[in-house]
Order: structure tokens, then sequence, then C-alpha cells
């Protein structure tokens, strides 16, 4: 073992700890905490033209990472990116700021589908946060691979992962699983017929019995799902439209197809809130203004394959949007999806003890 | 008096109230300091247990975060090792945390962050615990032990900032804490001071009034004292001199005439008149003694004496009065190692032993009276003490009657008075002698048996040795003596002694008819009182040294006469000049003496007869 292998666990402790305060003390920047690799360098370049004090963009990988970094309040940050599913919990626990959205939405005119995210997980905290972006969770699949294994099965179908059969004999070609529990069991619920929001002890046993079943066959459970299935030899991935749109689009030579199960999937929604800060809002308003501008806010969107939330309530989509959105959610099947409603406390405990138990085997 | 006890309890009343305030101030200060430990000490224990929570989860970071990155199966094992000493060390922290009333024992803010619903980081903290024992436990594979690092790392991550934050709310509790007990010092100071201002306002400066008026009054007091004890003095010296001079003319023609040729009749009745006039003149005597002594004037000449010899002689002068009361008068002498010849104030002694010797023969019939002599036993190197006791065999004194028989014009009983006579100021005079000399007077006595009085002082050692005495015999001087006084009686009784000691002696009435006489006369020797008409003996006495035109003006020999008996007559007759000084009335032997003391070489009785053999 290396000297730097030594500390690099250290230092990341330390910025755990202490956060970007202690990076920010001194500074006047800008802080910007988002997705990770959500962001193109255009985006920074812009904000410092405008801003010559300059902007830090920190990352996360998996919401609860973020939840946690935000829950432990006094981050430093002005702006964060959030599931919206997390953002009562957050607001609960005194870590955000109400924020005034300088986006109107008239929710009258919103497409059902689209704002059923919005509506179910943002309900009673409309005062936190600006709607940004919004996607579904499919399937992404190595189309020829599939059908070298299993010659008869249903593309279109959550069978295809959850049928045990299926997913045993996609084992040898890869699956991954994207590393959000709530997601994965709520589409599990949704598969076996059940509320996909559920959380009783029922459901819990009958979701966790089914992920069970296919966990045996899985490669993994991953929140660097575009990384790891960049090169191609991963067949089947439970992943976000986001990175189902991206690996299609942008791998090269690759089988990819994004596919929203006939069945129906989760729409999820990505908003901006304001984390809680002992500091002056200096950059608050100036970087909501700047990722919400009409020459950066579908930049943004389309740099992730994400479709910009807005600008689907306003009906007033460019071509390139209406094509993610498309892509991300075949037409016919706004009436099969979903949202996740916002888990208390002991629920996500409940849930996610459960989802760590499923990955260790135990 | 009336008007100072109002005061009295109005003051205490105020220095309870300020004394109150100042006891809650007290209390308030001492539990705040009290309280102010206890959180410190809480706020403390809980940073502690925060802290060991931190450091194990750092600690467990690191090991997961090494196991993730697939270590060798040796380094593997080390790996566990540690990462289940640190999991100890947070489980026992975590265990900790687990007691009763212990979460509630944190700050509001740390407290809220332990027992929330959202991201409680117990509950996380004790699945982080059970990752870790799947860990480091035998049976696991190694998929899971990486799965189980990976997610256990991530879940540490997320909670040290929580438990950072409960930290740093303990920490700011704590600074709060202190800061309150600040403020609280700061109150219980201010009450303090309060309580201080309203002592001070209602008790210190009202009492410091209090005791400066009652001071002055005090001093006021004492002036008028002082003044009525000065006036009592000069009056009781005017009396003294008024009384005493004619008295002393009485007395001296008393002796004068008693050299005469006189029946049996005639020299018993001479006999009463000079007895009389000598119990008189020991009545103005003592009173006036008294004034002395209170008057703080009396100072004690201390010189060499043999003190046996001197209470030998003063018993001595009682013996008569022993003899026609039927009274074995004696005097008994303990041996002493350092003899008797010693320093003291015989003067003093004398007047104390006359007084008690007096007393014992008057107070017994048919018995015996004793005086004593003895050396205080005392430790090596202490001061040396005598004794001499007085016993009698007379009428005792009752225990009740003891203690105040010295108080001034104090008998025994009433009827003492009327049965012995007296002023009832001997023991008091007695006493107050005993005082200035730093000794004590001791009674014992026993009514109808006898008393015995003892003075106890303090003596030194002789400065010099003992000389033998010089003894007073008759002499014939054949010198010319003016006698200056304003009264005839002493004009006369004075020319009569000095005449039967050969003086020729010329008469002045007053200071300037002296100081012409000396200078017309030109005597060997003047008698002068210092008390005169026209002009005083003093400030003749200060022309006649002044007067250049007298041959021997400087050496001449004046010798003040006077009546009172005060020292400081006798100070400013030797400031004003005069070489001697006799207190009237003059003794044959007290003229004699000082005569002698002027022309040593004047031979006396039994000079003359060896002269004449």
């Amino acid at each position: 073992m290396t000297f730097k292998h030594f500390l690099r666990p250290l230092g990341l402790a330390a910025t755990v700890c202490f956060g970007p305060t202690a990076l920010k003390a001194g500074e006047d920047l800008a802080w910007l905490y988002t997705w990770r690799a959500s962001t193109p360098d255009a985006f920074s370049e812009s904000f410092v033209k405008e801003h010559p004090e300059g902007l830090v963009i920190d990352t996360f990988m998996v919401p609860d990472e973020a939840e946690a970094r935000l829950a432990a309040q006094n981050t430093g940050y002005d702006v964060s990116v959030l599931p919206a599913e997390i953002v009562k919990r957050l607001a609960d626990m005194d870590a955000l700021m109400p924020i005034d959205t300088p986006v109107a939405i008239d929710w009258e005119a919103a497409p059902a589908s689209a704002s059923v995210a919005q509506t179910d997980a943002l309900s009673r905290v409309a005062d936190y946060y600006v709607p940004y972006v919004w996607g579904t969770t499919g399937l992404v699949m190595d189309v020829e691979a599939i059908r070298a294994r299993l010659p008869d099965a249903p593309l279109d179908s959550w069978d295809l992962l959850f049928d045990p059969q299926n997913a045993a004999a996609l084992s040898d070609c890869g699956i991954s699983i994207v590393e959000s529990a709530q997601e994965v069991f709520a589409i599990t619920l949704h598969h076996l017929g059940r509320d996909p929001n559920g959380i009783t002890t029922e459901d819990l046993d009958a979701g966790f019995a089914t992920l069970r079943e296919i966990m045996p066959h899985l490669r993994g459970i991953s929140a660097k799902q575009l990384e790891e299935m960049s090169s191609g030899d991963t067949c089947l991935g439970l992943v976000w439209s986001t990175v189902g749109l991206t690996l299609a689009k942008h791998v090269p030579n690759s089988n990819y197809t994004y596919v929203v199960p006939k069945e129906g999937s989760l729409i999820w929604s990505n908003v901006l809130v304001a984390p809680k800060s002992e500091e002056a809002d200096s950059h608050r308003s100036g970087l909501l203004t700047h990722i919400l501008s009409e020459e950066n806010a579908e930049t943004l969107a389309n740099y992730v394959q994400a479709i910009l939330s807005p600008k689907t309530f306003a009906g007033d989509m460019s071509a390139e949007q209406a094509a993610i959105a498309k892509a991300s959610l075949p037409e016919g099947r706004d009436d099969l999806m979903f949202a996740l409603r916002p888990l208390s406390g002991p629920k996500k405990y409940a849930l996610d003890k459960r989802w760590r138990r499923l990955l260790i085997s135990q | 008096m009336a008007q100072l006890r109002t005061t009295k309890r109005f003051l205490r009343l105020r220095s309870g109230t300020a004394l109150a305030i100042l006891l809650v101030a007290s209390l308030i200060a001492l539990v705040v300091a009290l309280s102010g430990r206890d959180a410190v000490e809480t706020r403390t224990n809980n940073t502690t247990r925060i802290d060991a929570i931190l450091l194990s989860l750092s600690e467990m970071s690191v090991v997961f975060h090494q196991i993730q990155d697939g270590e060798s199966q040796s380094q593997n094992l080390v790996l566990r090792g540690q990462l289940r000493r640190a999991a100890h060390n947070a489980q026992e922290a975590f265990d900790a945390l687990s007691g009763p009333n212990v979460v509630e024992s944190f700050s509001p803010d740390a407290e809220a962050i332990l027992t929330r619903p959202n991201m409680n980081p117990l509950m996380e903290l004790e699945e982080v615990l059970y990752l870790a024992d799947v860990v480091v436990a035998a049976s696991a594979s190694d998929t899971s032990i990486n799965l189980a690092a990976k997610l256990a790392s991530d879940l540490s991550f997320r909670l040290m900032p929580f438990f950072n934050r409960v930290r740093q709310s303990e920490v700011e509790a704590a600074e709060a804490a202190a800061d309150d007990q600040v403020l609280y010092g700061l109150a219980a100071l201010l009450v303090t001071i309060l309580g201080v201002g309203i002592a001070i306002q209602f008790a210190h400066l009202p009492m410091e009034r209090y005791v400066l008026g009652a001071q002055m009054e005090i001093e006021r007091n004492q002036r008028a004292a002082e003044a009525a004890s000065e006036a009592k003095s000069m009056f009781l010296a005017t009396m003294s001199h008024e009384i005493r001079t004619p008295l002393n003319g009485v007395l001296g023609l008393a002796d004068v005439l008693s050299d005469t040729q006189l029946n049996k009749e005639q020299r018993r009745m001479l006999g009463m008149i000079s007895s009389s006039g000598r119990d008189l003149l020991q009545i103005i005597n003592d009173v006036l003694d008294l004034s002395k002594l209170e008057a703080g004037k009396s100072t004690l000449e201390f010189v060499d004496f043999d003190l046996e010899t001197l209470c030998r002689e003063t018993t001595d002068l009682f013996s008569g009065q022993a003899i026609g009361r039927d009274v074995e008068l004696s005097v008994s002498v303990s041996p002493s190692d350092a003899g008797w010849y010693l320093h003291a104030a015989p003067s003093a002694v004398r007047q104390v032993l006359s007084n008690l010797v007096g007393n014992a023969v008057k107070f017994t019939e048919n018995g015996k009276v004793t005086v004593h002599l003895e050396d205080m036993p005392g430790p090596e190197g202490a001061p040396r003490f005598v004794r001499i006791a007085v016993k009698d065999e007379g009428i005792g004194i009752s225990p009740e009657a003891v203690d105040r028989i010295f108080n001034q014009f104090e008998q025994a009983d009433t009827s003492t008075t009327t049965r012995f006579g007296g002023t009832g100021l001997g023991l008091s005079i007695v006493k107050r002698l005993a005082e200035t000399m730093n000794g004590r007077i001791n009674v014992h006595s026993v009514l109808h048996e006898g008393s015995e009085f003892a003075l106890i002082i303090p003596v030194a050692k002789a400065l010099h040795r003992k000389e033998r005495p010089q003894v007073i015999k008759d002499a014939l001087f054949d010198k010319f003596v003016l006698v200056a006084d304003d009264n005839r009686v002493n004009q006369m009784v004075a020319q009569k002694l000095l005449q039967k000691l050969g003086c020729e002696v010329r008469l002045a009435g007053n200071g300037e008819e002296a100081v012409k006489l000396v200078s017309d006369w030109m005597p060997d020797l003047v008698l002068m009182d210092v008390r005169m008409p026209v002009m005083d003996g003093l400030e003749a006495t200060r022309q006649i040294r002044a007067d250049l035109s007298i041959p021997n003006a400087q050496t001449l020999p004046i010798v003040g006469l006077s009546a009172n008996a005060l020292d400081e007559h006798a100070d400013a007759s030797a400031m004003a000049g005069m070489s001697g000084y006799l207190e009237k009335p003059i003794t044959r032997e007290a003229l004699i003496a000082e005569l002698l003391r002027h022309w040593p070489d004047t031979p006396q009785a039994d000079d003359r007869e060896d002269l004449s053999a």
C-alpha cells in the first residue's frame, strides 16, 4: 500500500466532514452541487465570464450521497441539483432554504405524464425548489446479444430483467442495475403489480424476494453505469434515461437501445434547490439565473440527455429536446408512468437496510 | 441613650438586609459555579463520546477503503484486525450514547440531530457496525466483504458530518454555557455590588456617622471631664494650700511651744492639738494624693533604698499607736539572696505600708499586727517581685465587702467610719499606688478573725552600692537666713526653727521685699515661699539671679517653700532658679537636712561633742 493510497480516504473524510465551507473560507466563489459529469466545460466558462469570482462544481454519484451531504448543513453550496423525492426530507430537516423561482410554470397546461413527478414528489414543498429536468428509468440493452441468448424473450417488458430464468440466461453477457434503492424497489413492485410507492413489510418482503432471485445473475449494482457499460460488455441495464440515451447515442459502435417497458415505468425529476447556509446569499440568484438562462438551460439538459422541465411545461421544446423526450418516454406510455413519493426517514431507513442486506447477500 | 438604642436597632435591621443580599449573591454565585461545572462536565463527556465515534469512523473508513482496493490476503487480515479494534471502540461509544438519558443530556441542537427520524446518525452508525461485522466475519465471501466494505465506507463518510455537527453543537453549547456562566457571574457580581452599595448606604455610612458622633460625644465628655478634673485638682491644690498654711502654723507653733516650759495639763492639751492637727493634715494629704493619682500627675521616683529598713521605720511610726491599743506590732523579714537593698519607688512603698499598717493597728484591739517582707518565688530569669504583707487580728472584712473596700469613700460597712473614723480614701490610694508601681494588692480576710493585705511589686537590682544613711542630728549653722513668706505664722515658725539652729533671721512679706533685703542684707540663704502677694517667690528668685549687683546672685541658696504638694511646683521652682525645695509644714528634720545639703561642713551635735572632747 502506497502513502497515496493511505492519504486518499483521509482526504476524502476531511472533505466530507468540513465540506466546501472549509474550502470556501476566504474566497468568494460560487458553488454548485450536482450530478457527476452533468455539466459541460462551457457552462463554467460562460459563468466565469459573467461572474469573475469563479465557480466550483462539486458532484455526487448517488442520491443518498447528496442527501447526506446536504442534511449535514452548512455546506456552502449556493445551488444544488437534487432528485425530487428527497427534497421534502431535506426540507423537513431544515437543510434547505426557500428559493424564489425565476420560472413561472402553468401547472394546468402541463402534460400529465411530465408533471406527475413534480406533483407527487414535491407536494407541500413548493417554496423549496425550482423545476429543472426530468427523465425516465428504463432498460438499456444490447438487442443482438440478448437475442442470441433469449430469442423469444420480450424485449419491451420488465420480465426480461425480473424473470430469474431470463436473468440467468443473460448473466454471462452482464446485467447492471442502477444504485438507487428506492427507484429499483419501486420498479420491482410495479413489475409485481403492486403500488410502486408501497413500503409496508409485505411490500418489502415481496420486492426484495424478487430482487434476491435475480441478484446472483447481476454483474453489479452501480452508480457508474455510464463508464462501466461504455465498454459494451454489459448487455442489459436498469438505467436512468440519461444514461441509456447517452450510451445509445454516444458510445461508438454500440448496439444499445433504451427501452421503457410496456408495463410502464418511473418518471424521475431533478430540481434546483438552495442548500441552507450561514453565509450570505451572494451567488444563489446569479447561479440560478445562469443555469435556467435560454443559452444554458437546454444545453445542460441536452448534455445529459434529460428534458428541461420548464420547456416541457410551457410546451416550447426544441427539436433536440423533443427527440430526447420522445426517446425517454415513448408515446402511449404516459398513463403507465409513475413517480416516486418521498419516504419518511424511518421508511427510507428500513428500505436502505433491506437494500444493503440484498447487496451483501445477507 | 434612647436615641442611640433606636439607631442600633435601625442599623442592625439595615446591616442585616445588606448581609442578606450579600448572602443571596454569594449563593447565586455558588449555584452558578456548580451548575456551570456540571454543564461543562456534561459537554466534555458528550464531546469525548462523539470524538471517539468520529475517530473510530475515520479509522474504519480508511480500512474499508483499503479493503475495497483489494489488498493482499495477508494484508486483508491485518486490515480486518484494525477494523475489529476500531469497530470495538465505536461500539463502546455507541453503547455509551445509547444509555438512559444520555442523548437527552446533549444540547438541543445535538439532541435534535441524534434523535431525528431522517438520516438518524445513531441508527446509521449501528448499520455501519453491522457492515463492519460482515467485513470481519471469516465466513463471508470476498464479494460480500467488498460490497459490505463499500457500503460501510459510503455510510461512514455520510455519517461523519452529522457527528461532526453534533460535536460542534456540543462545543458551541459549552461555549454558550461558559458565556452564560460569565453572565450569571456578572449578575451575581452586580447583586453583590448592589448588596455592598446597600450595606454602605444603609448600614456603613449611618454606622460611621453614629460612631463618629459617639466618638465626638465621648471626646466632648472627656474634655469636660478633664476640665472638671483639672478644676478639681486646682481646687484641691488651692484648698490644700489654703488649709495647710494655717495648719502648718498651728503645728509649727505647737512644735515651738512644746520646747517651752509647760505644766503637765498644758503639755497634754498641746499634744492633743498636735495630734488633731496631724490627723487633719493626713486627711488633706490623702485627698491630695488621690487627686494627684487620678490626675496622673503623680510621678514615682525610683531610687536605691533598703526595703527592710523602710518597712521597719514605717512600722515604727505606728508603735506608739499600737501600744495604746494593746497591739503587738512586729516586723519579720525572710532571708533573701538578692538582699533588700534594691531599686524601687520608696515613697510610694512607704505610703502604701503606712496606710496598711495604720489600718491594721486601727482595726485591731488587743491582738497582733505583723509586717512580713519576703521574695515572691518566680521562674529563673523573670523580674523579681517582693511581697510585703500586713497581717492583723482585727475585725476582718466580710467577703462581700472585700470587693468594694478599694473604692473611694468606701469602708467595710457604714459603722466603720463611725467606730474607727477615716475617710475611706486610704485603700483607694493604696490600690492606685500599687498599680502605678506595676504591682497589685491582695486581700485575704475572715470576718472577726483578721485580715492580711499584701503589696506585691516588681523591684530591680540596686544601681549603686549601699551607702550608710545620713543621720540627721542637731546642728548650729551660725548663718544669715532670709525668710520670705506672706503668712505671719509661717514666718514665725520658720524664724523660731532657724533661730534654734543658730541662724540670724530676717523676714520679708513678699517677693519684692525679699529681693530688696537680699540686695541690702546679703543673707547666706533664702527660704522663699512660692506663692506670695505683690511678687511671688518664683519671680523674686529670677530677679535675684539676674541682679548683677549681688555678688553671689548665682550661687546664693534659695530654697522654695510651698504648701502645695503637686510636683509641678517643685519643677517650677527649679526652673525659676531655686536651689532647693521644702514642703510646708516645715519640720525640723527636713530643715536641718536641707541646710546641711547647702552647708555640709557644718558640725552636728555628735561632731561638736567630739570637738569639745
